[in-house]
């Protein structure tokens, strides 16, 4: 009797713990914006983490904020309560490479909340590296090439009055 | 008989070159100017070396070819093609210099694409371009649809015969008003108009939307020049779909469509003629064309299910349609998802559009609406007179600003040009297909490059083939100026070796 009562407790114990594994959400893997884009399909409505610099603009629509990420490969929308969002100091421009961020959240092959964008909706943000400034540095030879067009111009205008002058002379 | 050209013929035609490249120079200083404004010293230098070369350059052809004749129709019509073509290494140029592009093919990709209007990019990290490179970008669309020669015909040129040949080179046969400086002058009066309203909107909306204001009105002007136009350049490597916001999207349909619009209609909506919207066959062709070919793609679409409600099918299926239609290639989807989730009906649908396009002497691509409805018309009345009496005269009407006979000299043009467009389309195709791209998709790149509008499938990378490239470049060219003209030029180049001696006029 004490053994099969062990038993039924035992079998209660799986069950509890399977149906526990069973309402973790999917676990969350690094994806690239190439396969979120490619296998939007095979994606759409799990939970994915996807990382990397912050574009443009941070654009914001009441409580929330639109948001651009680009990894490198391709741009990818991220939907996301304000309240999440970490403090943001560069976004990716000519004069800034922007924060790099790790997004979580669940991914739309097409969003009906968005009119059918192909988004993802973050449920955490977290800052992995700040942004920094881009140098853009003049080389000098295109100083000497200006130069020397500049110069051309000038003899080519002053061709006629020359010619001309020669032809009095 | 096929009359050889004289050296007084290359030297005109050398000289009429050397004004519009100086002209181009001139153009370098909105972006130049830009880059000072916001500080990008080293654009600014790209720029600077960008306007000195093209002014060197034209005053070095002007100096050299000297020359007082008017053109004739042949010499008119070789300088716009060979002037889109130096147009395109020129401005070509700071592109390449800007350092995002892996060669200077890909930057003269660009830069065709811009003029032609197209929008298929080879840029690469555009999200990190600056704006003055995005200035020059977007204001290539805007002069190229516009047209380099109606610029020149504006600013530089005076209104001679030889004017309108230039003109008519630009595939822009339709006077709009009597006399082709006044029709110039409309053009870009229309445009300016539009571009202050269109700027201001899309301005607004930005800014309500989140944007900060400057960036707002830089968006504003860009996405504004290029939607006009029918170019589908954005600042942004997500196209449209960057903003996500409803708002903006509906603004850039009514550009879209306004861009797509002919001239003509424009002139006659601006003097209160708006019964003339409703009779006109080319805007009865495009409403027609867009209704039969949004039911295809709402079949496709519906099919596999590919959006979950109706307002997303509006902003994924329609707004990919007008797009393709009016020639502009915005697009509020990714390109891989084109071939990847959209049924290969709605794919046709959109390839369809892309190929008709919009109207006659504007600034879209494609065959154009009123070619198909000459066609269809012209169809009609064939079937008609088989199966009338033989007694029976047939006389068929289009009316497009007027009433027009359906003549067979008219039909035959039409006819000419739109088969020249199918076998460009065709001749495009095999290309990618010999690349190894799969059909479908090597077509709907091939018509997208051949009609100016500029939606992908994700062939156009900058990794794709050189050869391919090449294609689409010589398709963008062909396809905006409507072949006549590069058929000249290749005419001109064959009689410089085979022609009679003797005088052309």
């Amino acid at each position: 009797m004490k053994m099969m009562r062990l038993s039924v407790w035992s079998i209660c114990l799986c069950l509890a713990l399977c149906l526990l594994g069973l309402s973790q959400p999917t676990k969350a893997t690094i994806t690239s914006a190439t396969e979120l884009i490619e296998k939007a399909a095979l994606f759409d409505g799990k939970i994915v983490q996807f990382q990397g610099e912050i574009i443009g603009d941070i654009m914001s629509r009441d409580q929330y904020v639109w948001l651009n990420i680009n990894d490198g490969q391709a741009t990818i929308g991220i939907w996301a309560a304000k309240d999440i969002m970490p403090p943001v100091k560069y976004t990716g421009e000519y004069r800034y490479y922007g924060d790099t961020i790790l997004v979580t959240g669940k991914f739309h092959r097409a969003c009906s909340q968005h009119g059918g964008d192909l988004d993802l909706h973050a449920t955490e943000i977290s800052l992995i590296a700040q942004g920094h400034e881009i140098e853009h540095e003049t080389h000098n030879n295109k100083w000497y090439i200006a130069g020397i067009l500049f110069i051309g111009i000038i003899a080519l205008a002053l061709l006629p009055w020359l010619t001309s002058k020669h032809a009095r002379d | 008989m096929l009359l050889r050209p004289t050296d007084q013929d290359f030297k005109t035609i050398a000289y009429y070159i050397g004004r519009l490249i100086v002209g181009l120079g001139i153009i370098f200083i909105i972006p130049l100017i830009t880059a000072l404004i916001f500080g990008e010293w080293d654009r600014a230098m790209d720029f600077f070396i960008s306007m000195l070369a093209s002014i060197f350059i034209g005053i070095l052809l002007q100096r050299l070819f000297s020359s007082h004749q008017d053109m004739n129709w042949s010499q008119g019509l070789a300088v716009t093609s060979i002037s889109w073509l130096v147009a395109m290494v020129l401005g070509a140029i700071p592109l390449y210099l800007s350092g995002h592009y892996l060669s200077y093919l890909d930057a003269c990709f660009d830069s065709m694409s811009a003029f032609a209007t197209t929008g298929l990019a080879l840029i690469q990290n555009l999200d990190h371009c600056s704006n003055s490179v995005n200035m020059w970008r977007h204001l290539m669309m805007f002069l190229g649809g516009q047209g380099i020669v109606v610029i020149a015909l504006t600013f530089l040129i005076k209104g001679t015969a030889g004017a309108y040949r230039m003109y008519v080179g630009e595939a822009r046969e339709e006077k709009v008003l009597p006399n082709v400086i006044q029709t110039a002058r409309f053009i870009w009066m229309i445009s300016l108009v539009y571009l202050v309203v269109g700027t201001l909107a899309l301005t607004l909306i930005a800014y309500l939307e989140g944007m900060p204001l400057v960036r707002s009105f830089l968006h504003g002007i860009w996405i504004f020049m290029a939607a006009f136009d029918t170019g589908g350049f954005t600042p942004q490597s997500q196209s449209i779909l960057y903003y996500h916001s409803f708002p903006y999207e509906l603004v850039t349909i009514v550009l879209m469509v306004l861009g797509t619009l002919n001239f003509s209609l424009h002139y006659a909506l601006w003097n209160r003629n708006f019964r003339e919207f409703f009779r006109n066959i080319e805007t009865r062709t495009l409403l027609a064309s867009l209704s039969m070919l949004f039911v295809v793609l709402l079949i496709g679409l519906t099919k596999l299910a590919t959006y979950p409600n109706w307002l997303a099918v509006f902003r994924k299926g329609f707004y990919q349609l007008i797009s393709a239609q009016s020639g502009t290639g915005y697009m509020t989807i990714y390109p891989q998802q084109f071939p990847n989730e959209w049924h290969t009906l709605s794919l046709l649908a959109i390839t369809i559009a892309m190929g008709i396009g919009g109207s006659a002497c504007s600034t879209a691509g494609g065959i154009k609406a009123l070619r198909i409805s000459i066609f269809c018309r012209a169809f009609l009345q064939d079937i008609k007179r088989i199966m009338f009496p033989g007694t029976a005269i047939i006389i068929a009407k289009i009316h497009h600003i007027k009433d027009l006979l359906l003549e067979d000299r008219l039909v035959r043009a039409a006819m000419i040009i739109l088969t020249t467009y199918i076998f460009t389309y065709l001749g495009g195709t095999i290309i990618g297909v010999y690349y190894g791209y799969p059909l479908a998709n090597a077509a709907f790149e091939s018509v997208s490059a051949a009609a100016n509008v500029g939606l992908s499938t994700g062939i156009t990378v900058p990794t794709m083939p050189t050869g391919l490239k090449i294609t689409y470049i010589v398709q963008m060219w062909l396809g905006r100026l409507e072949f006549m003209s590069i058929f000249i030029l290749f005419g001109l180049a064959i009689a410089r070796f085979t022609g009679a001696k003797g005088r052309s006029k």
